[in-house]
């Protein structure tokens, strides 16, 4: 099946745009390119709103707004009906085209005099359709036969197999579940008759086992305990269910962060020793500027010596001479003599002095030339500058050794901050505050999976007692049946149901098993056909968990591993098988397909889409940026048509300007 | 002995010169008598004093402990030649002050003379010449 035409009528940025998709010689490949803002994912929207009436990739701006064209809307009078309309005209290969038209018509309410932008576009009817058009013919279908008819071309509960973005494509495996992939399977397998057929069979049953009640006591209670111990085993069962669930996520989660912490060389290993080693930088400067501060102590103190020393030096030799010619301390008091003289009265021994006397003491007081006070005060000073000679000869290894100390501190400094740049060398380009939370996530993924696990434990022990419990209630209820004769018919009617469950449950795992099996063997045919790394995958496996994983020759595991191209190639891979099996032939459209590939992987995913569009019909919506000349040397010359999304003068529409078509 | 003056005197301009001096790492943390000492010391090591043009008060002579006013007494001796200089407390200090308000000219001139050297490398420079001056002359 292919997209043969979109016409789009007054949807957002779209007013009036018409697409269509002639097929290649080769390829049917189509490029649609556009900035930002001018509809892309939109686009999109357009088709999902058209075959399923909802609009999954609207963004938080857009969701604000209502769906008719703002321009329109804006321009149009108070009473006035806007239809907003998408078309879609698909080939389906073997009738003549289907058109799928989805229309909501709005009555315009105007908002006061003089305030046009308050217009309000209010809902008043929509309407889907599917026309099938034969010979000439138009045979509308709508409801039920019209939804039948979407899912013959893409079911809704796989659409986002069909109409995806490259986040998406990102994303699939980081947030794959097992609930996830076995969704997509159960989608596939088309399940859900058989789920539909088991359920009604079981509701039968039920309905056949409460008639049994009003044959005796017994059957009812023991009916009423077979149907409680149903709903707790399922009840269990599901609780289960959620906590593998819960188990699985968290494993991969604490992988993945694992992982990428491994790959960036023991990051917190690094940023331990980084902590460390700025520390002690920080103590070593201290260090440093103590020791500079102390040496500059010294040279203040060596400076007031070195300019007092020969001074010092000289009243040091003075003191000596006046000591060793005993003139200090002094013999006589000078006080004594003066005393003396003044009363002319001995003051040793009291006695009068002579004139010869007097002058003998006057001879003695003019030999002393140095006062008491002067004495004692240069005795007390001597042992202090003697001292002053010592201490200032020890100026150049002072100021050695301060200089060694300083010079061992920066050797210090230097190597660790040369030990701080290679760590921080290793550390670039890694985004530390990524470190630091890939960290507490790793730990918050590892208790919860801890306790995910503790509680599995619980659950299973709960199922175990339900299974239990379940298997003694149908024990007693086919007891009790058997015993009571008046329910044979009821009996044989309960056993046919339970006979045709239990074949449809089978009939249904057999199916699923062998979807899983088809879809794994697809998966891994096409990554290993499409992977640029040739060697380096072996398979994909996807277990009985649902759980998925790729491993490598060695049979070693290997999802964790995958770059964001190879990622988004093992989901693109997955995509396809399940197309090959659901057997599905729709066309692929992706927005965005190489926003998050980047380098050589961008060509290398172009190259995969467009060997996929020798196949099936695939449309790619890309930004400029995406569609860089690798790119395009890649993916135009195969090209059925390449256009480019504008916004018209007042950006507030959305127009289609052709490239060169095939170019 | 001698008169009790109580303060040292600096010449008004010389207090930017301290302020100047007590920015380097030599004088950063110093008091007022420490940087005083050791402008006296620059004065004496280059035999350069300096009447004071105006006296304003410094140093209270309180803050001098007695190995300072043990250096400030060799240097007044030295000066005088007079023993007895040592009673004369005043006298002491006159040639302390008139030393330092040389000796702090000398070291603010060397602060600004040394902007890539730095002040304490040019300093140390100078102590390692005085020093091995007066040993090779011993």
């Amino acid at each position: 099946m292919r997209i043969e035409q979109i016409s789009i009528a007054n949807y957002r940025q779209y007013e009036e745009v018409e697409i269509e998709f002639p097929p290649g010689d080769a390829a049917d490949l189509h490029l649609l390119i556009g900035e930002n803002g001018t509809g892309k994912t939109n686009l999109v929207n357009a088709i999902t709103w058209c075959l399923y009436g909802d609009e999954p990739h609207l963004s938080r701006a857009s969701s604000a707004v209502a769906r008719p064209n703002t321009g329109v809307v804006d321009a149009a009078s108070d009473g006035d009906r806007v239809s907003v309309r998408v078309e879609l005209v698909v080939d389906t290969g073997r009738e003549s085209p289907l058109t799928f038209r989805r229309e909501e018509t709005y009555r315009i309410s105007c908002g006061e005099e003089g305030q046009p932008n308050l217009n309000v576009p209010v809902l008043e009817g929509t309407e889907f359709v599917v026309i099938r058009r034969e010979e000439g013919d138009a045979e509308f279908l709508d409801g039920e036969e019209a939804e039948a008819q979407v899912e013959r071309f893409v079911p809704k509960g796989i659409r986002d197999f069909f109409l995806f973005d490259s986040e998406r494509l990102d994303q699939y495996f980081r947030e794959a579940t097992a609930q996830s992939i076995r969704h997509a399977i159960f989608e596939l397998s088309r399940i859900d008759l058989l789920e539909r057929v088991s359920k009604h069979l079981d509701t039968i049953c039920t309905e056949f086992r409460r008639k049994t009640r009003k044959e005796s006591p017994q059957l009812e209670e023991a009916e009423r305990e077979l149907e409680e111990a149903e709903k707790r085993r399922k009840e269990a069962v599901s609780r289960v269910g959620t906590c593998r669930g819960e188990i699985t996520t968290a494993r991969q989660k604490f992988e993945e962060c694992r992982k990428e912490l491994e790959g960036i060389e023991h990051a917190s290993e690094l940023e331990r020793r980084r902590g460390e080693v700025e520390a002690t930088i920080g103590r070593k400067r201290q260090a440093r500027e103590e020791k500079a501060q102390q040496k500059a102590g010294l040279l203040l103190e060596h400076g007031v010596l070195a300019g007092f020393l020969p001074s010092v030096e000289r009243l040091v030799r003075s003191i000596r001479d006046k000591r060793d010619s005993h003139e200090i301390p002094p013999a006589i008091a000078v006080s004594a003599l003066e005393e003396s003289l003044a009363q002319a009265i001995c003051e040793l021994c009291g006695q009068p002095l002579s004139v010869e006397a007097q002058n003998r003491v006057r001879s003695l007081q003019e030999q002393m030339e140095i006062s008491a006070e002067v004495s004692l005060a240069l005795l007390s000073m001597e042992g202090y500058l003697s001292q002053v000679s010592e201490r200032a000869a020890g100026f150049e290894d002072d100021m050695r050794r301060a200089a060694e100390d300083l010079r061992d501190l920066d050797t210090d400094l230097t190597e660790l901050q040369s030990e701080l740049a290679e760590i921080d060398r290793k550390l670039v380009g890694m985004d530390t505050a990524r470190v630091r939370e890939l960290v507490r996530q790793r730990g918050k993924f590892d208790n919860m999976h801890n306790d995910a696990q503790q509680r599995l434990g619980q659950f299973q022990v709960q199922q175990r007692l339900a299974d239990e419990r379940l298997e003694k209630a149908k024990e007693a209820y086919e007891s009790e049946l058997k015993r009571t004769k008046k329910v044979g018919t009821l009996r044989d009617q309960i056993a046919f149901c339970q006979r045709a469950v239990g074949a449809v449950d089978e009939a249904k795992q057999g199916l699923m098993a062998s979807t899983r099996s088809d879809i794994q063997a697809g998966t891994t045919r096409i990554f290993r056909d499409l992977t640029w790394k040739q060697h380096t995958f072996e398979r994909v496996w996807i277990d009985e968990d649902y759980s998925l994983g790729i491993v490598d020759p060695e049979g070693r595991e290997r999802l964790g591993d995958l770059s964001a191209a190879e990622r988004q190639l093992l989901a693109l891979s997955f995509t396809l098988s399940l197309h090959e099996v659901s057997g599905f032939s729709s066309p692929i459209l992706v927005d965005t397909p190489v926003a998050r590939v980047t380098g050589d992987n961008r060509k290398r995913f172009a190259q995969v889409l467009g060997r996929l569009s020798e196949g099936k019909q695939v449309v790619l919506i890309l930004t400029p940026d995406e569609y860089s000349p690798d790119v395009r040397e890649c993916l135009a010359p195969m090209a059925a048509t390449v256009r480019r999304l504008a916004l018209d003068e007042h950006e507030r529409s959305t127009r289609l300007v052709s490239m060169r078509d095939g170019n | 002995m001698g008169t009790k003056r109580d303060r040292v005197f600096m010449s008004q301009d010389d207090r930017e010169r301290y302020e100047k001096l007590k920015q380097e790492a030599v004088g950063r943390g110093r008091d007022s008598k420490e940087l005083f000492l050791l402008a006296v010391a620059t004065g004496l090591r280059n035999q350069v004093r300096r009447p004071l043009e105006t006296r304003h008060e410094f140093v209270r002579t309180e803050y001098f402990n007695d190995r300072d006013m043990a250096l400030l007494h060799a240097a007044a001796v030295s000066e005088t030649g007079d023993l007895n200089v040592i009673g004369d407390r005043s006298a002491v200090l006159d040639v302390a002050e008139e030393y330092a308000h040389a000796g702090i000219r000398l070291l603010a001139d060397m602060i600004d003379g040394s902007p890539h050297e730095g002040f304490e490398k040019a300093f140390e420079k100078e102590l390692y010449e005085a020093h091995r001056a007066t040993n090779g002359a011993e």
